[in-house]
């Protein structure tokens, strides 16, 4: 019987970010473009071939945002980025103003595949890894929760989510004046907030009508399932980081769950968690409903303050969400105010 | 009693609606989603909880600094599980003894729900049972 090769309208195509092609060794699959939206991708890069900074200038100057690798390459896709990712995020020649969202393509694609393989003490010990890259990124090329919302994807996927929540807590706690050393702790919290939800039936999580009883009951929880992951690994995690995983969702008032404390038993990094994971569901796809807008959003947070999240806490995220953008451009400080309906 | 001297005394504090805690008597009922093995009994009475050296993740959070034993009500026990009140929340992974006539009920917990104030529900997983002479629990 003859076999026949998969014709090329059959490949399947997997979008990347073309910011990953300006890693030293270059990436080790075929990278593809599209030339247009129903286009069928063409061979843009061959494999191991380095992408120069301005090539790459060029490419995001055209509104190229995404590049494309076979379905088939997606493994060796995959462990170039493991081994390759420090240094891809260390090297500060390319394209200085999209290293932010270099590094939130890092962290989506790794936590992703750490999720993937659902062992508690591996996902530990690459997000302490990640959240050093990610605090310092963020320090060094300070972006607004606008410009970081834009670059974000908004699906309803675990790392998506994770990802965002551990961003967006970066900048919280900084301007909460933590110490860069809790700044990175408590971003580990946030990427790993969600972990008992890796015992959650996809079923459960991506059902698109309302959660019945039962349903609700098991999403409910994750809070335990994660501590408990969590506590059978050694000494990976501080207690601070433990209660985010554990308390997210404790309400000041005693309503919420695990266990229903009220505010002075709530860890405070669990009250930070608490309002930016509202913040990032409300701002965010889910199978139930669409994404409000910044300013939706931020009344809902206003709202909750007065019985369930902590209100000095948001206060503070509001004053960031509507920080203006400050763009350095040749030495110059502009400021704009961000039109927040956008989201 | 030895018991009675070593053990720190009850600190939970009843709530309105535990009101007829120690009147319940006979089997619980259960509810089809709860998915349980074996029927629970109402077991009311005080007892004495030995805390095991907490797991090291705990140890620089509040679980270090409270006393390492103390004395807890019992409400249920079942072939595989127990459900004690508590003054304070025990956290899901906290290993502990429940000294129980005569017998020490090794523990794991894996719930835990304020039910008020000083008043924390701890349901936990039974690990082992062994006889337990010396400290007997204090019968109410």
């Amino acid at each position: 019987m003859q076999t026949l090769a998969p014709s090329r309208a059959t490949r399947q195509f997997i979008p990347i970010s073309p910011l990953l092609l300006s890693s030293k060794n270059g990436l080790s699959v075929d990278v593809f473009l599209k030339v247009d939206a129903n286009a069928t991708p063409k061979l843009y890069c061959s494999r191991r071939l380095q992408v120069g900074s301005r090539q790459l200038q060029l490419l995001l100057d055209a509104g190229i945002s995404k590049l494309y690798i076979e379905s088939e390459s997606y493994k060796s896709y995959l462990s170039d980025l493991h081994s390759n990712w420090e240094s891809i995020l260390a090297d500060d020649s390319p394209i200085q103003a999209d290293r932010t969202a270099l590094m939130y393509e890092v962290v989506r694609v790794i936590l992703g595949e750490q999720f993937k393989s659902d062992d508690a003490s591996s996902i530990v010990r690459e997000c302490q890894k990640l959240s050093g890259s990610l605090v310092n990124v963020l320090r060094t090329y300070p972006a607004t929760i606008s410009q970081l919302h834009d670059l974000m994807h908004h699906d309803y996927a675990l790392c998506t989510h994770s990802s965002n929540v551990a961003i967006y807590i970066a900048l919280l706690a900084r301007e909460l004046s933590f110490s860069d050393s809790d700044v990175e702790q408590i971003v580990v919290g946030a990427l790993v907030h969600d972990i008992g939800k890796l015992q959650t039936q996809d079923g459960i999580l991506a059902k698109p009508e309302r959660l019945d009883d039962f349903e609700y009951r098991e999403v409910k929880k994750h809070p335990s399932v994660g501590l408990r992951r969590l506590l059978s690994n050694q000494q990976l995690l501080s207690y601070g980081q433990l209660m985010m995983v554990y308390q997210h969702h404790e309400k000041l008032n005693g309503s919420g769950y695990p266990v229903g404390i009220p505010d002075a038993e709530i860890h405070p990094w669990a009250k930070m968690c608490a309002v930016i994971d509202t913040f990032e569901a409300l701002t965010s796809h889910r199978p139930q409903r669409k994404p409000v807008s910044h300013e939706t959003a931020l009344a809902v947070l206003e709202n909750l303050s007065r019985t369930e999240l902590d209100a000095e806490i948001v206060q503070c995220w509001k004053s960031l969400v509507r920080r203006p953008v400050e763009c350095r451009e040749d030495g110059e400080v502009k400021l704009h105010f961000l039109n927040h309906e956008q989201a | 009693m030895k018991s009675q001297v070593d053990f720190p005394p009850l600190k939970v504090v009843l709530p309105q609606e535990l009101r007829s805690f120690y009147a319940e008597r006979g089997y619980l009922s259960s509810k089809p989603h709860e998915d349980r093995r074996y029927a629970r009994l109402n077991v009311r009475t005080h007892a004495h909880i030995r805390f095991f050296p907490p797991p090291a993740l705990l140890e620089v959070g509040p679980v270090a600094s409270d006393h390492q034993q103390g004395t807890v009500l019992v409400k249920d026990l079942s072939k595989t599980g127990i459900a004690i009140l508590y003054h304070r929340q025990i956290f899901p992974g906290e290993r502990f003894d429940v000294l129980l006539h005569g017998r020490a009920i090794d523990a794991t917990a894996v719930r835990c729900r304020r039910v008020g104030r000083l008043c924390y529900e701890t349901g936990a997983v039974v690990n082992s049972v062994t006889v337990e002479p010396e400290s007997d629990s204090l019968h109410h």
